[in-house]
C-alpha cells in the first residue's frame, strides 16, 4: 500500500509538472503571437476604454495546428496593425477559441463568443465539419460570422444568407483550375482518384468527379482510406493494375505525402495531383525525394507578385511565428482586413446588424485583389495557381522547370 | 465529528448542504480558469477527508432521514440553478453538456459499475440515439420526440446485439467486442451517404414540448435568457427521472442480480439467476440511457457527426465513471459533473487535454479505485423506513 | 488480372502481418505470465520508434551516425530502444499492473489503457516542432527549414537496407522477424528462464511452490516483453518510414486481435493470428472494387465472428471455468 502511495505521489507530480509546462508553454505562445488581448488596450488607452471584440476561430491545437495557427497568428498580426494605426476610436480585441477540429468543441467555443456582450463579428473555421455545428450558434445569436478556410461548398447558401459569409473559394472553385491543368492543358485522360475518409477528402472527390464527367471522363478507380492509413500498397496495387497516368489525391498532406513516397518507391509512373491540403513544407519533409514533382493548386494568388502581397509576407517572417505561412494563411489575414475596413465603414459604434450589412456589401482590395460577395455571400475574388514540388522545395508551376519543358511530369 | 454528523442529521442540516452544494457547483461552473480549478480541488480535497471521518455517509443518511425536506430543496435549487446563470450563453451550454454526460454515464455504469462487464462502447450507443434524431427530423421531417422513441428502439436492439457476445465470453475478450464495435460503428457511419458520412447531419431540428420552443431566447422579467435554459430544463428533467430509475433499478432484485454477477458469475447461477437475462438486461437499460443522452445531445449542437461519438468519447465517458465512483449514482453524476467542467476549462492547454485524463485516471486507479464517492453499503431499510444500521453507534445502543 | 494481383499483394501482406505479429506476441507474453493483458504494447512499441528517432537525432549531432559503419549504428540505436522499452515495461507493471493483482482483471485493462494514453500524449508533447525539426533535418535534410507545427507525424530514419530495394527490405525484416521467433522459441523450451515462465503460466502457485522466484520470472517478463516491442516499433518504422505519436493505439488494438485470434496463451497462435489479420487487411484493399474503405470494417468483423465463435482462438485449448 506505502509503494501504492509513492507511485501516486510521483504520478501526481509529474501531472503539476506537466501543467507548469502546459502553462508556460501556452503564453509563450501567447507572446509569439502578438497577444491582442494584452497588449490592444494599452495601445488604444489614449481613447478611453471602448473595446470592441472579433471572435476568431481555428483549430491551433490537434492534428491541423499548423494551419490553423498560422491563420490565427496572421488574423492577429492584422488586427495589432489596425489598432497601431490610430484610425480606430476603439481598440480591437481577438477572441481566439480553439476548435481542436472537433464540432462540439467549437460549438462551445462559439457560444463563449457570443456571450460576449462586446462582441460584433466572428471569423471561423479551417474544417467544414466545425462550421457546420456553430453556424447555427451565430445565426441564432445573430452575430455575423466571415469564414475564411472551411471550403465546403454548402456552407454559404441561401438559408445562412446573410449571417454567414465566406472569404475563401469553395472545393469546387479550387478543383476547376487543378482539373483544368491537368485535364485539359496537359492531357492526362487516365485519373485515379484516391481520398481521406473526412469531409475534406469528399468534398474533394465530388468536386474532381464532376470535373472529369463534365470532360466525358470517368475515374478509373475511387479509393478512400480512413485518416492516419499508413500502408497505401494496396491502392498502389490497384493503380498499377489500371494503368493510370494521374492520380488526384483528395485530402490532406500526412497521407498525401506517404502515398507519394511509396507511389515513389513502388515506381508507379503517374503524375501525382492535388489540392491546397497538401501545400506545406511536411510535404517536402516527409517525401523527401519521393516528393519530386508534385502538382498542388493552392488558391489565391502568388503573393510576391503584389505589393501589399509581398508586404504581408514580410511582415509576418518579422514577426518572428514559429509556424510558417500556410495555403490559407493569406486567406485569415485577408478576412481581417475585410473586417476592419467593415468596421470602418460602422462607425464610432459598431453593432452586429451594422457589421452584417458592411460586410455583404463591402468591396474590399487586400492582399489578394479586391473581394465582394455574391448574392449567397460567397466571394467573388476567386484565384487559384499550381505549384509543383522543384529539387524539394515548392515552386510556383508557371517558373518552374516543369513549365519550361526542362523536367517532365511522369506519366507521359 | 460526531456532532458534526448529528447536526447534519436535521432538516436544516440538510437544506443548508442542499444550498451548500448548489453554490460550489453554480461557482464552478461560472467562474475562470484558475479560481475555478482552485475551487474544485478544494471540493475534492474536502470530499476525500470528510469521507474519512465518515461525513460524506453520514450526509446520505440524513438525506434518507430527512427524504421529503431533501427532496422539496433539491428540487426549488434545481429550477433556480438554470435561472441564476441568466444570460451566460456559454456557462449554460457547458451545464447542459455535463448533465448529457451525466445520463451517459449512469447508462453506462450498468455495464461496467453493476456488472463488471467493460463497455467501450457508450459512445456507439449515443450515436444511435443522435442520429436517430437527425435522420428522423432532417430527412423524414418528424418531430425529435419520435427521434428519441427511434433511438430508444435501436439501442433496444443494438444492445441486444452487443450482449450476445458476452453470453459466450467474458473479461478481455468483451472488452475487445465492444471495442471493435465502436471503432466499427464510427468507420461504418463514415462510409454510408445515407447517414451524411464524414459531413455529419446539420440542422438537427429543436426539441419542442406542446409548441413551446425549447432551445430559444425568452425573455422573462426584463432577462434575456440564454436559449440554452429552457432545454436545461428538459435535460434535468430527464437526468432527475433517469437517476431515479438507475436507483430504483440499484435497490431492486435486478440490480442485486447485477452485482452478484459482477462478483462471482457461477456462483450467481447457482443461486438461480438467470445470468444470461440480466447480462443482456445490463446492456439493453444501458444502452437506453446513453441512446437518450445521444438524443439530447443531437438536440443541443443541432449537429451531428462521426467524430463526436467516436473511441476517444468513449474513454471520456470511462473516465467519468471511475473519477466520480462506479455504481453509485451521485458519485457518477459528480464525475460526469467535474469531468466535463475540467475539460472544457482546459480549452486553451488542449494538447494537454488527453495527457490529463490519462493521468487522472492512472492516479484514481492506484489511489482510489473505488472514486471521489464510492458505492455505499447497501441499505434497504433506509429507503423505506429510518435506517436500522447506524455503523457510528453501535456502543451507544445499550443507552438507548 | 486475379492471381496477378494476388502475387503483388502477398509482400505487402506479409509485412502487415510481421507488424502485428510481434505486438501480439508481447501480448501473449504478458498474458501468459500474469494472466492480465497490458494493453499499452502498441505504445511501447511507438515509444521505441521514437526512441530510436531521438537518439539518431541526437547521435547525428554529436557526429558519431556518419562516423559508424551501418551495422554498428543499427545495432546501436536498438540497443538505446531496447533499453528504453524494457524501462518502460518496467514501469506499466509498477504502475499498472502490480497495484491491481488482487483485484478484478478490469482494473489492470483500464490502467494500462491509461497509461498508454500518458505514453503518447508525452511522446506527442516531447516530440514538437523543435525536436522534430532537429530530427527531421538528420534524416532528410541537410539544413533545418522551419518547421510547421502542431503534432505532425515524424519521419523514420531508412537503417534496413537504405540504398536497397523494397524487396531486400522485406527480405530482412522477415529474417529479423524469424530470428526472433526462433530465439523466443529456443528460449521458452530450453531455457531454464523460459521453462519457469511457462510453469507460472500454467499455475502459479504451484511453480511458487516448486521454488520458482516468481517476482523474478514477472519482472524478467516485462524486460523480454519491452525489447520485443522496442524490435516492433524499429521494424513498423521502417516498413512505414513515417511514424505517429498516436499511432500505437490503433496498433495495440490490432495486435490485441490478432493475439485473441490466435488464441492468448500461445506464441504460435499470435504468429497465425497476425498473419491472418494482416492477409484480411490487405486483400480486403487491394482486391475489392473500393474496398480500402471497407478494410478496418472487415477486419473488425473478422475479430467479432472470431470471439463469439470460437473465443479460445485458432491454436488453443478451450478452458473449463473452474468453481
Amino acid at each position: 500500500m506505502k509503494k501504492n502511495r509513492l507511485i501516486a505521489i510521483l504520478m501526481a507530480i509529474l501531472m503539476v509538472a506537466m501543467f507548469a509546462v502546459g502553462c508556460n508553454a501556452a503564453p509563450s505562445t501567447g507572446a509569439e503571437a502578438p497577444s491582442a488581448g494584452g497588449e490592444a488596450p494599452s495601445a488604444g488607452g489614449a481613447k478611453g476604454d471602448k473595446v470592441v471584440k472579433i471572435g476568431f476561430l481555428a483549430p491551433i491545437t490537434g492534428g491541423n495546428a499548423a494551419e490553423g495557427a498560422a491563420a490565427r497568428n496572421a488574423f492577429v498580426l492584422a488586427i495589432d496593425q489596425a489598432n497601431a494605426s490610430g484610425e480606430y476610436p476603439y481598440a480591437i480585441e481577438v477572441i481566439q477559441i480553439d476548435d481542436q477540429s472537433k464540432p462540439e468543441v467549437g460549438a462551445a467555443g462559439a457560444q463563449k463568443i457570443v456571450s460576449d456582450p462586446d462582441v460584433v463579428v466572428a471569423s471561423g473555421h479551417w474544417n467544414s465539419g466545425v462550421a457546420e455545428a456553430t453556424i447555427p450558434v451565430f445565426k441564432e445569436n445573430e452575430i455575423p460570422m466571415l469564414i475564411w478556410g472551411a471550403i465546403r461548398e454548402n456552407l454559404t447558401s441561401v438559408e445562412n444568407y446573410p449571417w454567414i459569409t465566406r472569404s475563401a473559394p469553395t472545393d469546387v472553385q479550387e478543383n476547376i483550375p487543378l482539373a483544368k491543368a491537368v485535364l485539359d492543358d496537359m492531357a492526362y485522360d487516365k485519373v485515379f482518384i484516391v481520398s481521406d475518409l473526412t469531409s475534406y477528402g469528399e468534398g474533394n472527390t465530388t468536386a474532381f468527379t464532376a470535373e472529369l464527367a463534365s470532360r466525358g471522363l470517368t475515374a478509373l478507380g475511387v479509393e478512400k482510406v480512413q485518416e492516419g492509413t499508413v500502408d497505401f500498397r494496396p491502392i498502389i496495387q490497384k493503380i498499377k493494375d489500371s494503368g493510370a497516368n494521374c492520380v488526384y489525391w483528395g485530402g490532406v498532406v500526412t497521407e498525401g505525402s506517404m502515398l507519394k513516397s511509396q507511389m515513389f518507391e513502388e515506381q508507379v509512373d503517374a503524375l501525382f495531383c492535388g489540392i491546397s491540403g497538401n501545400y506545406s513544407q511536411d510535404f517536402l519533409k516527409i517525401g523527401a525525394e519521393a516528393a519530386e514533382g508534385a502538382l498542388i493548386v493552392k488558391p489565391g494568388v502568388v503573393l510576391s507578385s503584389t505589393p501589399a502581397g509581398s508586404k504581408f509576407v514580410a511582415d509576418y517572417e518579422a514577426a518572428g511565428f514559429s509556424e510558417p505561412i500556410g495555403a490559407y494563411t493569406p486567406y485569415a489575414y485577408e478576412a481581417a482586413l475585410i473586417l476592419l475596413n467593415c468596421l470602418k465603414q460602422c462607425g464610432d459604434a459598431p453593432t452586429p446588424e451594422a457589421m452584417r450589412d458592411a460586410i455583404i456589401a463591402s468591396s474590399t482590395t487586400g492582399i489578394m485583389g479586391t473581394t465582394t460577395f455574391n448574392e449567397i455571400g460567397q466571394t467573388t475574388n476567386v484565384a487559384a495557381y499550381l505549384n509543383v514540388v522543384q529539387d524539394g522545395d515548392w515552386a510556383v508551376y508557371d517558373d518552374s522547370a516543369y513549365a519550361s519543358g526542362a523536367k517532365a511530369f511522369p506519366g507521359k | 465529528m460526531d456532532g458534526f454528523k448529528k447536526s447534519l442529521d436535521t432538516a436544516l442540516g440538510v437544506i443548508l448542504c442542499n444550498i451548500v452544494i448548489a453554490v460550489l457547483v453554480h461557482l464552478i461552473i461560472v467562474m475562470e480558469f484558475v479560481p475555478s480549478m482552485i475551487i474544485m480541488v478544494a471540493v475534492v480535497g474536502i470530499i476525500l477527508v470528510l469521507d474519512r471521518f465518515g461525513v460524506v455517509n453520514a450526509m446520505f443518511d440524513a438525506f434518507i432521514h430527512h427524504k421529503a425536506v431533501a427532496i422539496i430543496s433539491g428540487v426549488i435549487l434545481l429550477i433556480a440553478s438554470p435561472i441564476s446563470l441568466g444570460s451566460q450563453n456559454y456557462a449554460a451550454h457547458i451545464t447542459t453538456t455535463a448533465i448529457i454526460y451525466m445520463i451517459a454515464c449512469l447508462g453506462l455504469n450498468f455495464q461496467m459499475g453493476s456488472t463488471d462487464m467493460t463497455n467501450f462502447a457508450p459512445a456507439a450507443f449515443m450515436g444511435v440515439g443522435a442520429y436517430s434524431v437527425a435522420l428522423c427530423t432532417v430527412k423524414l421531417g418528424w418531430s425529435p420526440w419520435v427521434g428519441i422513441l427511434i433511438g430508444i428502439l435501436l439501442s433496444v436492439l443494438f444492445g441486444l446485439v452487443m450482449g450476445l457476445p458476452t453470453l459466450k465470453t467474458k473479461g478481455y475478450y468483451l472488452s475487445l467486442v465492444t471495442m471493435a464495435m465502436q471503432l466499427a460503428f464510427t468507420q461504418v457511419i463514415n462510409i454510408m451517404p445515407a447517414l451524411g458520412g464524414s459531413n455529419g447531419i446539420p440542422g438537427v431540428g429543436r426539441f419542442t414540448l406542446f409548441g413551446l420552443e425549447l432551445y430559444k431566447r425568452y425573455t422573462v422579467a426584463g432577462i434575456r435568457f440564454a436559449p440554452q435554459i429552457p432545454y436545461m430544463f428538459m435535460c434535468l428533467a430527464f437526468l432527475v427521472g433517469l437517476t431515479y430509475v438507475a436507483m430504483r433499478v440499484y435497490y431492486s432484485k435486478s440490480g442485486l442480480s447485477l452485482n452478484t454477477i459482477a462478483q462471482d458469475d457461477i456462483a450467481a447461477n447457482c443461486m438461480g439467476i438467470n445470468v444470461s437475462r440480466q447480462k443482456l438486461f445490463a446492456f439493453v437499460i444501458g444502452g437506453i440511457f446513453c441512446s437518450i443522452a445521444g438524443s439530447l445531445f443531437a438536440g443541443l449542437d443541432s449537429y451531428v457527426g462521426p467524430e463526436t461519438y467516436s473511441f476517444s468519447k468513449s474513454l471520456m465517458l470511462i473516465c467519468m465513471l471511475i473519477l466520480g465512483g462506479m455504481d453509485n449514482s451521485i458519485g457518477i453524476i459528480a464525475g460526469a459533473f467535474l469531468l466535463t467542467i475540467i475539460s472544457e476549462k482546459l480549452r486553451d492547454v488542449a494538447d494537454f487535454q488527453q495527457l490529463v485524463y490519462g493521468l487522472i485516471l492512472v492516479i484514481m486507479l492506484i489511489v482510489r479505485p473505488n472514486g471521489i464517492i464510492p458505492k455505499r453499503v447497501r441499505n434497504y431499510c433506509g429507503i423505506t423506513k429510518r435506517s436500522v444500521v447506524r455503523p457510528a453507534e453501535p456502543q451507544k445502543n445499550p443507552a438507548e | 488480372m486475379g492471381l496477378e494481383r494476388v502475387v503483388n499483394l502477398l509482400p505487402g501482406a506479409v509485412m502487415m502481418g510481421c507488424t502485428y505479429t510481434l505486438v501480439a506476441i508481447g501480448y501473449c507474453l504478458f498474458f501468459g505470465v500474469l494472466d492480465v493483458v497490458v494493453f499499452c504494447c502498441g505504445d511501447i512499441a511507438m515509444f521505441g520508434a521514437f526512441g530510436i528517432v531521438g537518439a539518431y537525432t541526437i547521435l547525428y549531432s554529436a557526429g558519431l551516425i556518419q562516423a559508424l559503419p551501418l551495422v554498428v549504428m543499427v545495432l546501436l540505436l536498438l540497443l538505446i530502444a531496447a533499453i528504453l522499452c524494457a524501462a518502460l515495461g518496467l514501469v506499466s507493471y509498477y504502475v499498472s499492473i502490480k497495484p491491481f493483482e488482487k483485484s478484478s482483471t478490469l482494473m489492470p485493462l483500464l490502467s494500462t489503457i491509461a497509461l498508454g494514453t500518458v505514453i503518447k500524449e508525452v511522446l506527442g508533447l516531447v516530440f514538437q516542432p523543435v525536436v522534430n525539426g532537429m530530427a527531421q533535418a538528420a534524416i532528410n535534410v541537410p539544413d533545418p527549414k522551419s518547421v510547421v507545427g502542431g503534432r505532425n507525424p515524424q519521419g523514420m530514419p531508412h537503417l534496413i537496407a537504405p540504398t536497397g530495394t523494397t524487396m531486400e527490405r522485406n527480405l530482412i525484416i522477415i529474417a529479423i522477424m524469424v530470428v526472433i521467433l526462433m530465439a523466443l522459441f529456443i528460449f521458452l523450451n530450453k531455457t531454464k528462464m523460459g521453462l519457469s515462465m511457462q510453469a507460472i503460466s500454467q499455475n502459479r502457485e504451484l511453480a511458487f511452490m516448486t521454488g520458482i522466484d516468481v517476482k523474478r520470472i514477472i519482472l524478467t517478463t516485462f524486460l523480454i516483453g519491452g525489447v520485443l516491442l522496442s524490435v516492433g516499433g524499429f521494424v513498423l518504422g521502417n516498413y512505414q518510414s513515417i511514424i505517429r505519436f498516436d499511432g500505437g493505439t490503433m496498433y495495440g488494438i490490432k495486435g490485441f486481435s490478432a493475439a485473441v485470434v490466435g488464441g492468448l496463451k500461445s506464441t504460435w497462435g499470435a504468429v497465425i493470428g497476425g498473419m491472418l489479420l494482416g492477409f484480411v487487411e490487405v486483400f480486403a484493399a487491394g482486391l475489392l472494387n473500393g474496398g480500402t474503405q471497407w478494410q478496418n470494417i472487415i477486419a473488425f468483423l473478422v475479430i467479432i465472428v472470431f470471439i463469439i465463435f470460437k473465443p479460445e482462438g485458432i491454436i488453443g485449448e478451450k478452458t473449463v471455468e473452474k468453481v
